[in-house]
């Protein structure tokens, strides 16, 4: 084989380029600490991880899917317990009355008593969840749940209230397919199986018409008012508990993906290192043979 | 029997043939690094003998010819791969600038704005407040990102696109200049060979094909008077003998390019006829590039199309399905592209629906998020806080669309379906795989481009070694015939002395 000196010079430049090249991948692998800088590093993988890091963000939000629900939980909780002191403390009341013998005034002190309750059920019947709308409404939480219809009139039948709001509940998607119900229908928990409103209604009728059997039934309607509630809340604490479980799960999961991820797109430092030592040795080897390219020919020993 | 004078010339002429053996071996070192330079060498035969009774006696040395030392296939090989070279580099540099369109952008890009499409579309479904006025407008302004984001992807493709096709027209000039130029050379050739080979002239025209084979794969022809013709592929002559043929950039109303009436065809002009020729040129940077604009650039603004063509028709299938709050209607969130002839063009024209656009007169309100007429005031619009709906829209997340692919027809999809998620990892997923493919091919070419050219030199090229060494060999070669010169001079005196 004839060996001449542009083939020489073009085998060297040829070395060249190429370990420059392959320097070049590996550095931005070290600098960018990335596996998969474009798609044509991977194209599979680099698929792969489109997806991946979708699902993962799609995690993060139903993580925050869980925090939101429990505010709204929290919302609902807060007005039922609210509620269910109302009716503890109207049942003390109820006791009270029917318990020792009250002159006209003391009866008109309970009866008005009686109608701050009245107040503070239809309060906590129209609770907001913070930065919401009412959280016993529905899907029509821009509008309060409840509506009273008449006052407080000696003589005269008590005021009733109504539902107004939609009686179904709202839910959350927490994971995929997975939902909570965030809120209860108001019309469960106060107009149930006893209308809670006209409970304290009729326990104001007995005070004002001073008719212990109304007071008594009142009483007895006050402790299933009582239960109803209570068996309404426990059904949010419920939905909580499965929302911590959820919670743990996602938490879980996001882990998983962001490894998956990192498996994926980050390179391996330590395989980058020693390539790089390797590759960087192996340039300056080319450079040192290139730079002895001027090498003797017959000339010199002529 | 020959005299001494007989014998004189015979030195004479190995003189001269030295001589011009030197002036040849120079002239190979002082062109050891000409490109394109083929190694020359001297051809020498022993002139016809002088027939005597004692038998034939030699009368010295001829030099026949100067040649060069080439091989043919070898030379044809090497404009062949130069061709092919060419076409893998423009590619593969297309390919590398289609690459950075899409992954080059702040962020994830088209695949980041996706994500947060619809991770705002999860904001929507936990709204707390009644009318979800922020979630909204942070929904609106997202799907506008994604609007962003597709119209800059096609923008960026289609100036890519543009780039390829004056390109086109500027390889033009050039293959017409090096085209006139071979048909001047043949010229000059045939002129010059009526005495001796013009093997510089060749050189330089060899050096011409090879300029030429970079821009356009070419096939060469010599007939018997050494002109070359020069045909490109399906057989056009591009030279023929001293008359070229021309190739221009033409924009051809008749037939004007699907992407961009304004892009060129080229037209070949010559024996008489003119027409487009824009299919027949394959290969070099002019096929490499006509194949980028065509079919790889614009395969992927096809491919881009498809998958805004897809985004558009599913969501806004959902998204019909659903109630605003403001009436009962049915609404879309994107602009209806189903009026389009095909999915061509979609991402261009891909846009937020004027229904839920306040800037373009439209109602945020308008965005589908309940899923039943309000129940309280029995009236035909969802309640307030009513985002049930938003659940459906949200399962075309992880749910497979009807898929559309490059070239479909509105309403009959013709792509296995799948989520919207894959549909653009298999965008940019094919452009990686291109560019990678493009990658290898290229590297591997550039070494067998790099055998060839070293089989070349191997026989072409100029060892300094082998010319030094043949210096020294005439040297004493001259030298011997100079004593034999002066012997006969010496000889000769003697017998002047005699008499």
């Amino acid at each position: 084989m004839r060996i001449t000196q542009s083939m020489l010079s073009r085998m060297n430049m040829q070395q060249l380029t190429l370990q420059r090249g392959r320097l070049a991948r590996t550095q931005e692998q070290a600098s960018t600490g990335r596996r998969l800088n474009r798609p044509s590093d991977d194209p599979v993988d680099f698929r792969s991880a489109l997806r991946l890091k979708d699902a993962m963000s799609q995690t993060d939000r139903y993580l925050r899917s869980v925090d939101l629900s429990r505010t709204r939980l929290r919302a609902s909780e807060e007005a039922m317990a609210d509620a269910m002191d109302v009716v503890g403390e109207a049942q003390a009341l109820a006791v009270q009355a029917r318990n020792s013998t009250n002159g006209p005034d003391a009866r008109a002190a309970l009866r008005s008593q009686v109608e701050q309750y009245f107040d503070q059920l239809l309060d906590a019947s129209n609770a907001k969840a913070p930065g919401g709308g009412y959280v016993f409404a529905g899907v029509t939480s821009d509008s309060p749940a409840f509506v009273q219809t008449g006052s407080f009139v000696s003589g005269s039948p008590p005021p009733t209230v109504a539902f107004a709001g939609d009686d179904r509940p709202i839910e959350v998607e927490i994971d995929e397919g997975v939902t909570i119900e965030v809120t209860r229908s108001g019309q469960d928990v106060f107009q149930g199986s006893v209308d809670v409103f006209e409970v304290l209604g009729r326990l104001w009728q007995g005070l004002d018409q001073n008719d212990p059997t109304l007071i008594d039934s009142a009483l007895g309607d006050l402790d299933v008012a009582f239960q109803q509630v209570n068996l309404e809340r426990s059904q949010i604490g419920g939905a909580e508990a499965k929302a911590d479980s959820f919670e743990r799960r996602l938490a879980g999961e996001r882990d998983e993906l962001i490894s998956q991820v990192s498996l994926l797109e980050d390179a391996d430092a330590y395989q980058v290192y020693s390539d790089l030592a390797i590759q960087e040795a192996a340039l300056q080897a080319s450079l040192e043979v290139t730079a002895r390219m001027q090498q003797p020919t017959l000339l010199d020993f002529l | 029997m020959a005299g001494l004078f007989d014998t004189l010339g015979t030195a004479t002429s190995g003189l001269r043939t030295v001589q011009s053996g030197i002036a040849t071996t120079g002239h190979n070192i002082a062109n050891a690094d000409t490109p394109g330079y083929t190694r020359q060498r001297s051809v020498v035969e022993a002139s016809l003998p002088q027939m005597t009774g004692a038998g034939a006696i030699g009368t010295g040395v001829e030099q026949i010819s100067v040649e060069r030392i080439l091989d043919r296939f070898v030379g044809e090989r090497l404009v062949r791969e130069t061709s092919r070279q060419a076409t893998l580099d423009t590619q593969a540099a297309i390919y590398r600038q289609l690459e950075s369109v899409v992954t080059s952008q702040e962020g994830e890009g088209l695949a980041g704005d996706l994500t947060s499409f619809f991770d705002a579309l999860d904001d929507l479904s936990n709204a707390i407040s009644p009318g979800q006025e922020a979630e909204r407008t942070q929904l609106l302004a997202a799907g506008q990102s994604l609007v962003d984001s597709i119209h800059r992807y096609d923008t960026q493709l289609r100036d890519l696109q543009r780039g390829a096709d004056r390109g086109i027209s500027g390889l033009l000039a050039e293959v017409n200049a090096i085209s006139a130029e071979i048909a001047s050379l043949n010229q000059k050739i045939a002129a010059a060979e009526v005495t001796s080979p013009a093997n510089d002239l060749r050189d330089q025209r060899e050096q011409l094909v090879l300029a030429l084979a970079e821009k356009v794969d070419i096939a060469l022809v010599t007939d018997n008077q050494g002109m070359l013709s020069v045909r490109i592929s399906g057989g056009l002559p591009l030279v023929d003998k001293d008359i070229a043929a021309r190739l221009d950039a033409v924009v051809d109303p008749a037939n004007p390019n699907p992407f961009d009436p304004s892009f060129s065809q080229v037209f070949y002009t010559g024996a008489g006829t003119s027409f487009d020729a824009t299919s027949l040129l394959r290969g070099g940077e002019l096929g490499g590039l006509i194949e980028a604009r065509d079919t790889i650039i614009g395969g992927a603004i096809r491919e881009l199309d498809a998958f805004a063509y897809t985004v558009a028709e599913s969501f806004n299938a959902v998204h019909r399905g659903g109630l605003g709050i403001v009436d009962g209607a049915a609404h879309d969130f994107f602009a209806d592209l189903s009026g389009q002839a095909s999915v061509d063009d979609a991402a261009r024209n891909f846009a937020l629906s004027a229904d839920v656009d306040p800037a373009q007169g439209g109602s945020l309100g308008n965005i589908a998020a309940g899923a039943v007429a309000n129940p309280v005031t029995g009236g035909p619009e969802a309640a307030l806080g009513d985002t049930a709906w938003v659940e459906q829209l949200k399962d075309l997340r992880t749910g497979n669309v009807a898929n559309y692919l490059a070239g479909d027809v509105p309403g009959t999809p013709t792509g296995t379906s799948t989520t919207m998620v894959n549909a653009l990892g298999r965008f940019i997923g094919d452009i990686g795989q291109g560019a990678r493919s493009a990658e290898r091919s290229l590297a591997q070419q550039d070494s067998v481009l790099a055998a060839v050219r070293n089989r070349r030199d191997e026989i072409s090229g100029v060892s300094i070694d082998e010319e030094v060494a043949e210096l020294v060999k005439l040297q004493a070669s001259f030298q011997a015939n100079a004593k034999v010169l002066s012997t006969i001079s010496t000889m000769l005196d003697d017998l002047f002395a005699a008499l």
